[in-house]
C-alpha cells in the first residue's frame, strides 16, 4: 500500500489489473512518441532543406527505391507489433481469469441504474455502490434482463471493463490494494440516461476498528466508550481513555473518567497536563500539551455548549450511515484520528438491515422458485420423481467437466442453465421432448435473481 | 496553356435540364461535391452543439436532445459526408481524366447513384424532422430495435445510401479496368487511381451486408421477428459482428482514398518521382484486404471469445504495417524534391501529422489488455477523429485545393488559404488531442453530461463524478478548439466562393504536375480531350520531363 500516483496520462491505478494495462500503455506511448518525433524531424528538416522552386532547371536521376531501406522501415515497426501484441494479449487472458479464491459480487444492469447484490446464507441484500474490502480478489458477476439494451461495467481507475447482455452472464474481476472512493460508469450506450448510469466503487478495509460493543447490538452507539470522536485528529475532554495499568490516570494517559452512566465525567480537563500536585484537576502554572494549537489549555467540557463537537453527554444521533460518527468508541488502529469502518462491519450491518425483510436469497431462494414455479413437475432433484426433463441431480459437476476446456467452465455452465431457462429449445437434452414451456420471462415475473437462485440451489445437488 | 477555356462542361450545355439528365462525370462528381459539403455542414452543426454542451460538466439541454445531435452527427459524418467525399466528388470529377477516359464506364449508372444518394438524404432529414434517432451512429441492437425514436428512417437511410456506394464502385473498377488509355499499365497508374481502386473494391463486398444488417434490423422493429433482441430470443452481438464486418472496411473505404490524394500532393509540391511507387499501391490493396479481417476489434469486451479477441488483435495489428510503409515513403518522397509550400502541400504535411498520430494512437487500442482500459472512452472518439478528420478530411480539403483550379480553372487566394490551414491545424488539434487525455482518464463516449446522478424516481441519490474537474477541464479546452476548427472552415468556404467571382485564371498546369488531368484545358471541355489523348509519361517521372506552372 501507499499514496495512489496522480499523472497526466493515466488515472490513478488502484487495481492490480493495472500491472497488465499500464506498463504497456507506456511502452506504446513512448514508441508512437518515437516514431512521431522522427516523422516531425523528417517533415521539418526536408522542407527546410528543400525548399525551392518547384520548376527544375534540368533533368536529373532521382531515388525512387531503396530495398535495404523498405527492409528496415518494414521489420522494424512489424517487430514491435508482434511484441505489443503478446504482451497485450498475456496481460489480457491474465485480467479474464478470476481467482478461485475470489469473493463474489452479482451485479445486475438496469436503464438506468447498476444495481450490487450481495448474499449471505440465506440474506441478500443490493446496494448502489459496489462495496468490496482492500486486498481480496472481487469477482462480479453481471447481467440484466431481457428488456434491457447493452451496459458496460467500467471504473477507469482499476482498467476493468466488461459488456452487459440482456439474458446472458458475464464476468470480470479484480483485486484493489488502495482504499478510497472510485467512479464507475457504464460505457454502453442504453439511451437517454446512459451518462447518469454512474456511482461508486468504495474499497473499505477488510475489518472496522474495533469497537466496544456495550450492548451487543453489533452497531456503534452513542453511549458506548470511545476516543477522538469528533474527528479533529487530537484528544479531546470527555473522550474514553486507555489506562496503562493502574486505574488512575498518569500523565501521558488519554482519559475521560467518567461516571457510570457517563452522563458526566468528574476530571476536568481536556488537554493532557502534568498534574504537579495530584490534585487531578489543572491548575494555573502547570505544563500542559496544546493539542489543538490554540495558545491555551481548553478545560471546557461537560457542556452542550454549541461549539459544533461533540463532548461527551451530548445528544447524539446515529444516521445509521455506515460511517464512523462522534460519540461511538473505538480503537483507532491507524492513528488517523478517526474511526475508520471496515467491509465486515458494512457487510454485517447489511444483512442486520435486510434480515427482517424476509427474503430468500441463494440456494434457498432457488428451493423455493423449484417448487413455486413449478419446476418439480419436470426436473428431479433426487427427492422426486421428475423424468419428463433432465434431471437437476449432478447437473452442474456434468456441465463444469463438459465446458472444462473452455476459458472458463463456471460462466458457461451458468449461461448453459440461463438459456436453457430463458430460450427452453435452445439446447434439448437428447432422449428428452422439447416440451419446456417458454413461460419462464421477465414479463411473467422469473427475474434473473430467481434463476442466479436456481443455479446456486442446482449447485447443492450433487 | 495559361487561358481560361471558354467552352467548359460547366457552361456547355447550358440548362437546368442538362445538369439534371447530365451523364458527364464531372458534373456528377461536382453534384456529389456540392451535396457532401452541405451534409459536411449539417453534421458539423450537429458537432458544435455537442461540444458546446460538453464544455461544462453540468446538462445544458436535454439528454435527449443530445442523444439525436450525437447520433446525427455520426450518422450524417459517416453516411452521408465521408464515405462518399472523396471518391464519388473528387473521384467522379478526377479519375476518369487521370487514366485518359472520356466518362466513366456506366455514365448512366454514376447519375443514379446520385439520385439515390440524394433520396437517402432525404431519408436521414425525413428522420430529423420527425424527433430524429438516438441509437448512436452504430445502431448497436436490442436498444435500437426498442427504443421509440425515428430509427427506420434512419436505417433506411444508411440502406439506401449504401446502394448509391456500390454503384459507385462497380463504376470505378470497370472503369479502372476497361478505360485506362492505351500504354498505361497497372503500374503506371496514378496512386490516387489505385486508391480508388481498392476502395471501390470494398465498397461492392462490404457494403451488402450492412444493407442486410439494417433490413434484419427493420424486421425486427417492424414485424417483431427475433434477430438481434434477446427478448426475442436473438443474439445482439449477432448484430456487431455485421455491422463491423461493414463498418470496419468501410473506415478503410473512408481512409484510402485520402491516402492516394496524398500520394498525388506530395510528388507533385516535391516534383519528385514518388519513393516506393509499387509498395505504395500494394499497400492500399493490402490495407483494403486486412480490412475484411478485423472487424472483431470492435467486441474485444463484448463477451466474444477470448480466443477470438486474440487472433481478431493480431490481424489488427498487420495493417499498421502497410500504413507505416506509405508514411515512410511519403517521407522519402520529400528527400531531395524541390519542395513548394502552396496550400494543398501544406494539407499533405497536416496529414502526415495527424494521421500518424491517428494510426499510432489506433495501436493503443489494439493492445488487447490496454484496450480494456480505452474501449468506449473518448480516447476511441479521438483515434476515429484524428484518422478521419485528421487523416480523410484534410487529404479531402487538400485534395478540393490541389483540384479547384482544374474543376472551376480560376484560383483562390493563396495567402487566406494558408491562413485557413493554419487555423484548422490548430483548432483540430486542439479540439481533438485533449479527448486523447480525457479517454485515458476514463471519460465514457456518448455522454451528455458527467456532473452527477440525478434523483431518481425511487429515491436514489444523487452520485456526483470524482472526476469531474478533470473532465471539465479537458473537455472546455476541446471546445475552444472547436471554435477554432469553424473558424478556419468559414474561412476556407468564404475565399473558396469568392475564387468564382473575381478568381485569377489558373491555366490548364498551376502545378507543374505530370498527371493526365493536367494536360488537358482548365475548366476541362465536356468530353474531357480536345484530342485523342495519348500516354506519354509516367504520373510522377519528374526526372524526365519538365512542366511550366501556368499560374504563378
Amino acid at each position: 500500500m501507499g499514496e495512489l500516483e496522480q499523472n497526466i496520462w493515466l488515472p490513478p491505478a488502484a487495481s492490480t489489473a493495472a500491472n497488465e494495462v499500464d506498463p504497456l500503455y507506456y511502452f506504446i506511448f513512448w514508441a508512437s512518441t518515437a516514431f512521431f518525433a522522427i516523422v516531425l524531424v523528417a517533415i521539418i528538416y526536408f522542407v527546410k532543406k528543400y525548399r525551392k522552386d518547384g520548376v527544375r532547371e534540368k533533368l536529373e536521376p532521382q531515388v525512387s527505391h531503396d530495398s535495404k531501406l523498405e527492409f528496415f522501415w518494414t521489420a522494424i515497426p512489424t517487430i514491435l507489433i508482434i511484441i505489443v501484441f503478446f504482451w497485450g494479449a498475456k496481460g489480457f487472458l491474465r485480467m479474464q481469469i478470476w481467482p478461485v479464491d475470489a469473493m463474489e459480487v452479482q451485479l445486475y444492469a438496469n436503464a438506468w441504474k447498476f444495481d450490487f447484490l450481495y448474499s449471505y446464507d440465506d440474506t441478500q441484500f443490493k446496494s448502489d455502490s459496489l462495496v468490496v474490502p482492500v486486498g481480496t480478489p472481487v469477482r462480479v458477476t453481471m447481467t440484466a434482463e431481457e428488456s434491457q439494451p447493452i451496459h458496460s461495467f467500467y471504473v477507469p481507475d482499476f482498467r476493468i471493463k466488461k459488456d452487459i447482455m440482456a439474458n446472458r452472464y458475464s464476468q470480470t474481476w479484480f483485486e484493489s490494494n488502495y482504499e478510497g472512493t472510485y467512479d464507475y460508469y457504464c460505457t454502453e450506450y442504453c439511451g437517454e440516461k446512459h451518462s447518469m448510469m454512474n456511482g461508486h466503487v468504495v474499497v473499505m478495509p477488510k475489518l472496522a476498528e474495533e469497537f466496544d460493543d456495550a450492548n451487543g447490538n453489533e452497531i456503534i452507539d452513542s453511549d458506548e466508550k470511545y476516543t477522538d470522536s469528533n474527528d479533529n485528529g487530537k484528544w479531546d475532554e470527555g473522550e474514553y481513555f486507555l489506562d496503562i495499568g493502574n486505574g488512575v490516570w498518569d500523565k501521558g494517559e488519554k482519559f475521560t473518567d467518567c461516571d457510570e452512566n457517563r452522563a458526566r465525567c468528574d476530571v476536568d480537563k481536556a488537554e493532557e497536563f502534568e498534574d504537579a500536585n495530584g490534585n487531578m484537576k489543572y491548575d494555573d502554572g502547570e505544563q500542559y500539551t496544546d493539542s489543538n494549537g490554540n495558545g491555551k489549555w481548553d478545560g471546557e467540557w461537560n457542556k452542550e455548549d454549541g461549539n459544533g463537537e461533540y463532548s461527551l453527554g451530548e445528544p447524539f444521533v446515529d444516521k445509521g450511515d455506515g460511517k464512523w460518527t462522534p460519540a461511538e468508541q473505538y480503537t483507532d488502529s491507524n492513528g488517523n484520528g478517526k474511526w475508520d469502518t471496515g467491509y465486515d462491519y458494512w457487510f454485517k450491518r447489511k444483512i442486520a438491515e435486510h434480515k427482517a425483510s424476509n427474503l430468500l436469497a441463494g440456494a434457498a431462494l432457488g428451493e423455493k422458485v423449484y417448487g413455486d414455479y413449478n419446476c418439480n413437475t419436470c426436473h428431479s432433484n433426487g427427492m422426486n420423481a421428475g423424468g419428463v426433463g433432465p434431471s437437476f441431480v449432478g447437473l452442474w459437476e456434468r456441465k463444469l467437466k463438459e465446458y472444462s476446456s473452455s476459458q472458463d467452465p463456471e460462466l458457461e455452465a451458468r449461461n448453459y442453465i440461463n438459456e436453457s431457462i430463458r430460450y427452453p429449445n435452445r439446447y434439448i437434452v437428447p432422449g428428452y421432448p422439447d416440451q419446456m414451456p417458454k413461460t419462464y420471462t421477465e414479463e411473467n415475473g422469473f427475474s434473473n435473481e430467481y434463476i442466479s437462485g436456481l443455479i446456486e440451489y442446482i449447485k447443492t445437488l450433487k | 496553356m495559361k487561358e481560361y477555356l471558354k467552352e467548359n462542361y460547366l457552361n456547355t450545355p447550358t440548362g437546368i435540364k442538362s445538369w439534371i439528365y447530365t451523364l458527364d462525370h464531372k458534373r456528377i462528381g461536382l453534384m456529389y461535391l456540392f451535396a457532401i459539403l452541405f451534409m459536411f455542414a449539417v453534421g458539423g452543426f450537429a458537432a458544435v452543439g455537442m461540444r458546446a454542451e460538453l464544455m461544462t460538466a453540468k446538462a445544458e439541454m436535454s439528454a435527449k436532445a443530445y442523444n439525436v445531435l450525437m447520433t446525427l452527427h455520426g450518422a450524417v459524418m459517416v453516411f452521408m459526408f465521408i464515405i462518399p467525399s472523396i471518391p464519388a466528388a473528387l473521384g467522379n470529377l478526377m479519375m476518369p481524366i487521370m487514366i485518359g477516359a472520356k466518362d466513366v464506364a456506366f455514365p448512366k449508372l454514376n447519375l443514379a447513384s446520385w439520385y439515390v444518394y440524394v433520396v437517402g438524404c432525404l431519408f436521414g432529414a425525413y428522420s430529423i424532422i420527425v424527433g430524429g434517432a438516438d441509437t448512436g451512429w452504430t445502431f448497436y441492437t436490442p436498444y435500437s430495435s426498442t427504443t421509440d425514436s425515428a430509427v427506420f428512417s434512419m436505417t433506411m437511410a444508411a440502406f439506401i445510401l449504401g446502394f448509391s456506394s456500390i454503384f459507385t464502385g462497380i463504376n470505378f473498377i470497370v472503369t479502372i479496368h476497361r478505360m485506362r488509355v492505351k500504354g498505361m499499365g497497372w503500374f503506371k497508374m496514378p496512386l490516387f487511381v489505385w486508391g480508388l481502386y481498392a476502395t471501390a473494391i470494398i465498397q461492392i463486398l462490404a457494403t451488402p451486408v450492412i444493407a442486410i444488417t439494417l433490413l434484419l434490423l427493420i424486421m425486427e422493429r417492424v414485424a417483431g421477428i427475433g434477430i438481434f433482441d434477446p427478448a426475442l430470443g436473438g443474439d445482439p452481438v449477432l448484430f456487431q459482428h455485421f455491422f463491423w464486418f461493414y463498418s470496419h472496411p468501410a473506415v478503410y473505404i473512408m481512409i484510402v482514398p485520402g491516402l492516394g490524394i496524398i500520394s498525388e500532393l506530395i510528388a507533385t509540391f516535391s516534383k519528385k518521382r514518388i519513393f516506393g511507387y509499387k509498395f505504395i499501391a500494394g499497400s492500399s490493396m493490402a490495407i483494403a484486404l486486412l480490412g475484411f479481417l478485423v472487424w472483431g476489434h470492435h467486441m474485444f469486451l463484448s463477451n466474444q471469445s477470448s480466443y477470438a479477441a486474440l487472433v481478431f488483435s493480431f490481424i489488427t495489428f498487420f495493417v499498421g504495417v502497410p500504413t507505416g510503409i506509405k508514411v515512410f515513403s511519403w517521407l522519402a518522397t520529400l528527400y531531395k524534391g524541390r519542395i513548394t509550400l502552396e496550400a494543398p502541400m501544406l494539407y499533405a504535411l497536416m496529414f502526415l501529422l495527424t494521421f500518424t498520430i491517428g494510426g499510432l494512437t489506433g495501436i493503443f487500442l489494439g493492445a488487447l489488455s490496454v484496450d480494456v482500459h480505452l474501449h468506449s472512452t473518448y480516447f476511441v472518439v479521438a483515434h476515429f477523429h484524428y484518422v478521419m478528420m485528421g487523416g480523410t478530411v484534410v487529404a479531402f480539403i487538400g485534395g478540393i485545393h490541389y483540384w479547384w483550379p482544374k474543376i472551376f480553372g480560376i484560383m483562390y487566394d493563396e495567402f487566406q488559404a494558408r491562413i485557413a490551414a493554419a487555423l484548422v491545424f490548430i483548432g483540430f488539434n486542439l479540439t481533438f488531442f485533449p479527448q486523447f487525455i480525457l479517454g485515458a482518464h476514463g471519460m465514457p463516449r456518448r455522454y451528455s453530461q458527467y456532473s452527477e446522478r440525478e434523483v431518481l424516481e425511487d429515491g436514489t441519490v444523487v452520485t456526483p463524478y470524482l472526476k469531474k474537474e478533470i473532465f471539465e477541464f479537458y473537455h472546455s479546452m476541446s471546445t475552444y478548439g472547436s471554435w477554432v476548427l469553424i473558424i478556419g472552415f468559414v474561412l476556407i468556404a468564404y475565399y473558396l466562393i469568392r475564387s468564382l467571382y473575381n478568381g485569377k485564371v489558373a491555366g490548364s498546369n498551376p502545378w507543374g504536375a505530370l498527371t493526365m488531368e493536367w494536360e488537358i484545358p482548365s475548366p476541362p471541355p465536356p468530353h474531357n480531350f480536345l484530342e485523342e489523348p495519348v500516354y506519354k509519361h509516367g504520373p510522377y517521372a519528374y526526372d524526365k520531363v519538365i512542366k511550366e506552372k501556368t499560374v504563378d
